[in-house]
């Protein structure tokens, strides 16, 4: 039962259970870790360690000498460079000599600064479609805000937010159904950054991509490559979690009366119901790869093996979380692993967070009272960030 | 009575996750660009309330980074 579990198992395409999520496949795995056997092995993509319990997945996390992120993304995304993905797919000590450049924009201030930027974006999507009554809220604001963000914060026009969504799909999704159109999106990606890269090095703003081409590296000017892994890896990470935490979290809070009416009395609970909305949901596990053989609760491990963390299963650990399988949007202590842990954490949290408030409480504000259209499906994405990309809702129309 | 902290944050671990300061700021503050986390205040022993807090922030702290002040006898609180 527990072999079969495991020798099936692949985290790009779990099934679906009766609620739309994966979660119920997700719990049940879960459930033979807790059981005795956290780690164990699939056949899918020539063989890899899936580990779903909490310690396991912690400690690997943290043996960052063992363990190196060069697979990060499993199997790895397409994103039309050479060299491994910047900073996330990075090890010791070349990662926290490029991590240094890009820490000062994401420094907790400087994502408290986004805040009235946040919420003038989110009001203004909203007027866009509040005298309807009807939107799909995933498509008009949760894809768009984390673009527009990321945008933003690269001295970009936002208005090609909307662009920087088809890049991420293509190299994190198209490429496994469709390698030949990923690549020529990707290619149209490059260009754009090429681009802006040349005009930031003519015209420097007060944003991350002229900062960066500004800093040296052991007295070194970065190249072109590496300023292009930036681009990449930021528009990777600003959007792809960001754009499932928002959606599934609308979702949960469509149907979920009582906890909206929460919400709304308590604005103040959604700092940790924004934690715990990424540990209930947990949008994505990581892969490392192992550098020499190891031991991991009773495993051993080869050279050369892959590691999944499959933190949506870790994150729902008893061992870990009283309840787990409960959303309690006041849950303390709550030491969730989807931002990371150690050396790679989230280095977007802060960002994140205020992204999760101000999107929520302003939403919240203008629409209080609205559920699922019931005469539409909401879609839950696959892939190795999963969340709700699809959530049409209904509303009493009329602008407030 | 001791002016010495009685929480600290060990900045060799700290990754600067930001929840300590999130959830416990009359304890805990931003320390520097990278979000690292230090104390600020000295808890009261007689403030129950703001002790369970913060033994929440320990046990909160995805890096084990903040712990009572080894010696202190809120040592073994929260075990």
């Amino acid at each position: 039962m527990a072999d079969s579990m495991f020798t099936s198992f692949d985290h790009r395409t779990p099934p679906i259970g009766p609620d739309g999520t994966p979660f119920q496949y997700y719990e049940a795995l879960r459930d033979v870790a807790v059981a005795g056997n956290p780690i164990g092995w699939s056949e899918h993509h020539n063989g890899f360690w899936v580990v779903a319990g909490y310690p396991e997945c912690h400690e690997i996390m943290q043996n960052h000498d063992t363990f190196s992120s060069a697979a990060v993304t499993f199997p790895a995304y397409q994103t039309g460079e050479k060299n491994t993905l910047m900073l996330a797919g990075m090890d010791e000590p070349v990662h926290k000599k490029y991590r240094s450049l890009v820490i000062q924009p994401f420094s907790p201030r400087q994502a408290t600064d986004t805040e009235e930027e946040l919420a003038r974006s989110t009001n203004e999507l909203i007027d866009g479609f509040i005298a309807n009554g009807a939107t799909d809220i995933a498509k008009s604001i949760c894809y768009e805000i984390p673009g527009r963000i990321t945008a933003l914060s690269l001295g970009l026009p936002q208005g090609d937010g909307d662009r920087y969504r088809q890049w991420t799909d293509a190299m994190a999704h198209l490429f496994t159904t469709d390698p030949e159109g990923a690549a020529a999106i990707v290619g149209e990606m490059h260009e754009y950054f090429s681009d802006a890269i040349d005009e930031k090095r003519r015209n420097p703003g007060n944003d991350i991509i002229s900062m960066v081409i500004a800093s040296e590296l052991d007295g070194e000017r970065l190249t072109h490559e590496e300023l292009m892994g930036f681009c990449i890896v930021l528009l990777l990470g600003g959007i792809e979690n960001s754009v499932k935490m928002l959606s599934t979290a609308l979702w949960r809070l469509a149907w979920d009366v009582e906890l909206r009416r929460r919400m709304i009395d308590k604005p103040e609970m959604l700092n940790s119901a924004v934690d715990e909305f990424l540990r209930y949901y947990t949008p994505a596990g990581v892969g490392r790869v192992v550098l020499e053989d190891t031991e991991v609760a009773g495993v051993k491990m080869r050279k050369d093996d892959i590691a999944f963390l499959m933190l949506p299963c870790a994150n729902r650990d008893p061992r870990q979380f009283p309840y787990p399988d409960v959303l309690i949007p006041d849950r303390t202590p709550n030491r969730h692993l989807s931002l990371g842990t150690g050396i790679h954490r989230c280095i977007g949290t802060h960002l994140l967070r205020v992204e999760g408030r101000v999107v929520l409480t302003e939403f919240l504000r203008r629409i209080p009272e609205y559920e699922l259209d019931r005469t539409q499906q909401s879609v839950w994405a696959t892939g190795q960030v999963t969340g709700m990309v699809e959530v049409p809702i209904v509303f009493p129309a009329g602008a407030r | 009575m001791t002016a010495t902290k009685n929480v600290v944050v060990d900045q060799a671990l700290c990754q600067g996750h930001g929840k300590c300061y999130l959830f416990v700021p009359e304890v805990f503050e931003v320390a520097d660009d990278y979000g690292h986390s230090r104390t600020h205040a000295i808890v009261d022993d007689d403030d129950a309330a703001l002790r369970t807090r913060v033994n929440n922030a320990i046990r909160s702290c995805p890096e084990d980074a903040i712990s009572w002040r080894k010696s202190h006898h809120h040592e073994a609180e929260g075990a």
